[in-house]
């Protein structure tokens, strides 16, 4: 994200080349680092945010948000679901992530099904897919998710299910003020920026590739490593994991 | 004639006694688990280290490919490093406690047993388990940094600073060096009291009696120890995998990546099988080789009581 936001991309388009060593990735490591190191040393905020209060329960009642341990962070829409369960009433804004010329930018993923060569009934296992992922179907397993949280007396923020369809109906039908509470504006806002999303192209090695630069980034943030020396090792290697895996 | 002695001698060579059959029908569990379990996939593994193999398609015979790319990999290196480091802290560390231990323990007379005990139950805990609650007594404000805190000392952060990492891994490891203490007491007991009766009569103090009598003495223990503890490190994984790999990205996996772990990586987060099996087997020769150096080492060094030396 801190990357697009400042105009490059990790991968080439077609997911064959690594763009780790572009000099605007370094820029954008430098400064994401600069966001942690001003709270202290690496080690020291990351021990912090996995073990100081409300961090132990990042899945629970006793999250930070309820602990008043923290301010503001990025971080990916499925939080919110875990928010509104676990502190419905909890007062939190929602903003977008902007990119540097003020854009909203948003960064999408997901599951693939697949079907394997072998498989004894390839064409039941295709109708299932077809079925299952009919807006329809989303709205139904919605509906019934929606019915549950209001008789758990907790917010619906909603279900993502990467069907634009689906998505209008659920979020304009079942995920109201009523029914959504403090966290309609967040769950509105996540459904908004989901037009201006971009997801990263598959690649032969996206394991790979995700530990590599990962651990680029973790070297810059805790070992205080060179952004550009550590992403031109980092882009080295990546190359090397998606060339080998092709 | 002649030819009736040439069919009778391999006869003669294939006859066993009924003590020998037996002995194998009691081994047989065991031989067979070990063809199956063990011999099996090791020659499997063998094959696979020259293929390239994502578990999806067949092998596909790649010759030495796996092999040249191991040369290549800044991970392995490092990988190997930090469990070399990490093995020539836990094994120097846990022989000298649980000597220091089983010592103490022969001191305490009846009441050996109740320690005993207690000093084995952690072996018990399963490695995951172990390596959540060291999650929680090495975090910043953990229960280890709590106790080291009230002599004035600021802890660092075991879990999250990468010079701090493997020497949290280690004190997390002697938790389970109970074995070792129980190997070691039965060794002490059995040393001959009157050598220490002897030698104090020579007027030697307590460290020439410890380097003169006791270490000789259990040498046999110490170097069984000092293997069976140096493959175990070298071989380090499931807790270590709790406690730093459990999410895609950590603030000390470099520093905390063992061998093990990045090949559990290779072949079931990358589906590289054939370069993770030949991974595997470059561990197996590195194990075998310090292995036999330690045995070399040890015909110089370990007194074993039947030898009559």
């Amino acid at each position: 994200m801190w990357a697009k936001a400042n105009g490059v991309d990790l991968l080439s388009e077609d997911g064959l080349t690594s763009q780790l060593d572009d000099p605007a990735v370094a820029e954008a490591l430098q400064y994401a680092t600069s966001l942690i190191t001003a709270h202290g040393e690496g080690p020291a905020f990351f021990d912090f945010r996995a073990n100081g209060p409300g961090g132990v329960d990042f899945f629970g009642p006793d999250n930070q948000f309820a602990a008043d341990t923290l301010g503001a962070m990025p971080m990916e829409q499925w939080y919110l679901n875990v928010l509104a369960s676990n502190s419905p009433d909890e007062e939190i804004s929602f903003v977008p992530f902007k990119d540097r010329q003020g854009n909203n930018i948003s960064l999408s993923g997901g599951s693939a099904w697949a079907i394997p060569a072998s498989a004894d009934n390839k064409e039941a296992a295709c109708e299932f897919m077809r079925v299952v992922t009919l807006p329809d179907t989303w709205f139904a397993a919605a509906q019934v998710r929606a019915e549950q949280r209001a008789a758990d007396g907790e917010p619906f923020t909603g279900v993502y299910t990467g069907n634009t369809e689906a998505d209008e109906r659920i979020f304009g039908e079942l995920v109201t003020e009523e029914s959504a509470g403090a966290y309609y504006e967040g769950a509105q806002l996540v459904q908004e920026v989901a037009d201006q999303s971009f997801a990263l192209p598959p690649t032969p090695a996206a394991e790979e590739f995700t530990r590599i630069w990962q651990a680029a980034v973790n070297a810059v943030i805790n070992e205080g490593a060179d952004p550009t020396e550590a992403l031109a090792q980092a882009d080295r290697e990546a190359q090397d994991a998606i060339d080998a895996a092709q | 004639m002649t030819a009736t002695g040439a069919t009778a001698s391999p006869r003669r060579r294939w006859r066993v006694s009924e003590e020998t059959r037996w002995a194998f029908i009691f081994l047989l569990p065991w031989i067979i688990g070990f063809l199956i379990f063990t011999a099996g996939p090791m020659i499997a593994s063998l094959y696979l280290s020259f293929t390239d193999y994502n578990v999806i398609r067949p092998p596909d015979p790649v010759g030495l490919e796996n092999y040249e790319q191991l040369m290549r990999d800044r991970r392995i290196p490092l990988s190997l490093v930090n469990t070399a480091v990490y093995a020539g802290l836990n094994v120097p560390a846990t022989i000298i406690i649980s000597l220091a231990l089983a010592m103490l323990l022969l001191r305490v007379g009846r009441a050996a047993g109740f320690f005993r005990n207690v000093f084995y139950l952690p072996n018990l805990t399963p490695a995951v388990a172990v390596g959540t609650l060291y999650l929680l007594l090495l975090s910043g404000n953990g229960l280890l940094n709590r106790i080291i805190g009230v002599f004035g000392i600021d802890g660092p952060n075991w879990l999250t600073d990468p010079s701090w990492a493997k020497q949290g891994i280690v004190i997390m490891s002697l938790w389970t060096l109970g074995s070792t203490v129980i190997i070691y007491f039965a060794a002490l007991k059995n040393v001959p009291v009157e050598l220490y009766e002897a030698a104090k009569i020579d007027g030697a103090s307590a460290w020439q009696q410890f380097r003169n009598i006791t270490v000789p003495f259990i040498s046999g223990a110490l170097f069984f120890t000092l293997i069976v503890n140096t493959i175990a490190s070298l071989q380090i994984f499931a807790e270590v995998f709790t406690m730093f790999f459990t999410t895609r990205s950590g603030p000390a996996q470099d520093s905390a990546l063992f061998y093990t772990i990045y090949l559990f990586q290779k072949a079931f987060q990358d589906l590289d099988m054939g370069y993770a099996s030949a991974m595997a087997w470059l561990l197996f020769v590195i194990i075998l080789v310090i292995t036999l150096i330690q045995v070399r080492l040890s015909r110089r060094f370990v007194y074993y009581a039947g030898e009559g030396g």
